[in-house]
């Protein structure tokens, strides 16, 4: 079998694993087959991390493969990587470049303050990165970006947000107004509900979903910071209808259709009511005899 | 035991009901054919560990365990046949991965188990999915365990959902002395959402209540309790999470005035 075909096989058994078990499991499934590490390990999404920034007041910063380099992840408030990396190893660690940094910041600041307003408390941390000629053939260093948005909550409970950016110019279309760029968004939501009071429930897994939209934006100013806001207002209003849309998705599949699919399992009243929808249908007949 | 078997038990223990033919075709993808006779005994073990439902060739059920598995010592191969207690003591031949059974012979001369007609009733009145009831022996002291499984698999709509209990009954005095309740459902369409619910019962006040009885109250509490704890976790537990309007239940209005949000706040917790 090619590792294409393992790693297939690798997401299709994921997902019909315990979802509460996502890291265990894929520990599992590289012990069966070490080559798969890699791939498995930046493809797919488990549970955030919370650490301090110790240059930030102890700030607590979300953490996942995307802000990660060998064991330290970096804090989107110092812009430094903890625990600290020796000089060596440091020199390699990537970094959004200087202009991208002003926009991460940016970033950052306008999703806590979202995260306030719909979260009520909560983490969030936002990593960009810039797209290199070679990772994208459309790609520019210039203009073109990607990057992470994530939230945190749990009290009882636990809710992680993962939003996987793209974004990226249109040569083709620009104008007097500026360019189209392309924003390409793949969003999973982590939601593990339990309860033992009298008896043990778990409710949990994720739901995925991808987002693609187009938008101008006036690129022919000298003014970094006015394409930095619009880029954060496209980016934000894409974020939070995804957000709302995907919050009323995990209410209909957690709430409505899991509680649905028992029902077809146990329901006195199902019987019921079939056996009552039988004789109904046996009355008519028999009133359509007259 | 070899760490291959540990991990594959880890990943067998863990899996959706109704998936496993998928999910031994995955695992035999990734480890390759040197790692079937593994794979295969270990689905063997869950699926009698759990008790499993079966098809048979004339259309009948038959749910295989750890209490009905043949065993004669000049049959080589006895691992995949097992004994219909309750239809005339039948022996059937399982396939381990598509769980369908052939009757081998149909006049065994095994002990035949009858199980009571109102337990029948009760079963018939509660379980609208595929479901279908056992009775086999527990120990050589007259106990017997009673399975009632119950699936309702739709792959085509991604959601398979599975009820199971077990009893352990002492036929003589007609009551039932322990029993379990597992509940688990999966939906996969763009995700992966599991709802797994469960809960022991032992008879401590030693009721004198009938097995069906017992049995029929233990299932409507539960039954109870599943959706009552269920709604709670919507209302206590997902409301909290996260609104569905933000605080200020209008849109957030992004862009450089974001920041008035802020000031709005400090302002206001001055």
């Amino acid at each position: 079998m090619s590792l294409d075909e393992k790693y297939d096989a690798a997401l299709d058994l994921l997902r019909r694993l315990d979802p509460t078990k996502v890291k265990t499991n894929l520990t599992n499934l590289i012990n069966l087959e070490p080559e798969l590490a890699e791939d498995l390990l930046s493809s797919v999404d488990s549970q955030l991390i919370v650490k301090r920034d110790p240059d930030s007041s102890s700030k607590e910063y979300l953490c996942c493969d995307y802000n990660r380099d060998i064991d330290s992840y970096r804090s989107p408030w110092s812009n430094k990587y903890f625990p600290e990396l020796n000089e060596d190893d440091s020199q390699e660690s990537p970094f959004p470049n200087s202009q991208l940094r002003k926009l991460e910041v940016m970033c950052n600041d306008s999703f806590e303050i979202y995260k306030d307003l719909y979260y009520e408390g909560g983490i969030s941390s936002v990593y960009l990165w810039n797209l290199e000629d070679e990772d994208s053939e459309r790609g520019d260093s210039e203009t073109d970006f990607a990057g992470v948005i994530l939230f945190k909550k749990g009290n009882i409970g636990d809710w992680d947000s993962i939003h996987v950016l793209e974004v990226t110019r249109s040569p083709d279309n620009s104008g007097i107004e500026g360019s189209e760029y392309n924003y390409k968004v793949t969003t999973t939501i982590i939601l593990h509900l339990e309860d033992k009071t009298n008896i043990d429930i778990k409710l949990a897994g994720n739901l995925t979903k991808q987002t693609e939209k187009n938008f101008m934006v006036n690129d022919l100013t000298d003014n970094l910071e006015s394409i930095h806001i619009a880029h954060l207002t496209n980016i934000g209003t894409m974020i939070e209808d995804i957000e709302s849309q995907m919050r009323n998705s995990l209410e209909t599949v957690y709430f409505e259709k899991t509680r649905d699919i028992f029902q077809q399992t146990r329901n006195p009243n199902l019987t019921n009511l079939e056996y009552n929808k039988e004789q109904h249908e046996q009355l008519i007949k028999g009133l359509q005899n007259f | 035991m070899s760490e291959f078997k540990t991990v594959i038990q880890n990943i067998i223990n863990d899996a959706s009901p109704g998936e496993l033919e998928p999910i031994f075709n995955d695992l035999l993808t990734i480890s390759g054919v040197n790692g079937k006779d593994t794979i295969l005994n270990t689905i063997r073990e869950y699926n009698k560990e759990r008790g499993t439902i079966v098809h048979l060739n004339d259309n009948g059920k038959l749910i295989i365990s750890n209490y009905n598995q043949f065993q004669n010592e000049e049959e080589e191969d006895t691992k995949d046949i097992f004994i219909d207690y309750n239809n005339n003591g039948q022996i059937v031949k399982i396939d381990p991965i598509t769980l369908k059974g052939t009757i081998l012979d149909s006049s065994a001369e095994t002990k035949s188990i009858p199980i009571d007609t109102a337990l029948k009733q009760y079963v018939e009145k509660n379980f609208p999915g595929t479901y279908s009831i056992a009775m086999y022996p527990y120990n050589n002291e007259g106990k017997y365990i009673i399975y009632i499984i119950s699936d309702k698999y739709n792959e085509s709509n991604f959601w398979n959902g599975q009820w199971r209990s077990h009893y352990i009954v002492d036929m003589d005095k007609n009551t039932v002395e322990e029993g379990e309740i597992n509940v688990d459902v999966h939906y996969y369409e763009d995700g992966n959402v599991r709802f797994q619910s469960n809960k022991k019962y032992t008879n401590d006040l030693d009721s004198d209540q009938s097995i069906v009885d017992l049995i029929e109250k233990w299932e409507t509490d539960f039954t109870n309790e599943l959706y009552k704890q269920f709604e709670n976790l919507n209302q206590k537990q997902f409301k909290g999470l996260r609104r569905k309007l933000p605080v200020t239940r209008s849109k957030v209005n992004w862009g450089k005035a974001i920041g008035n949000y802020r000031l709005g706040k400090d302002a206001a917790s001055r």
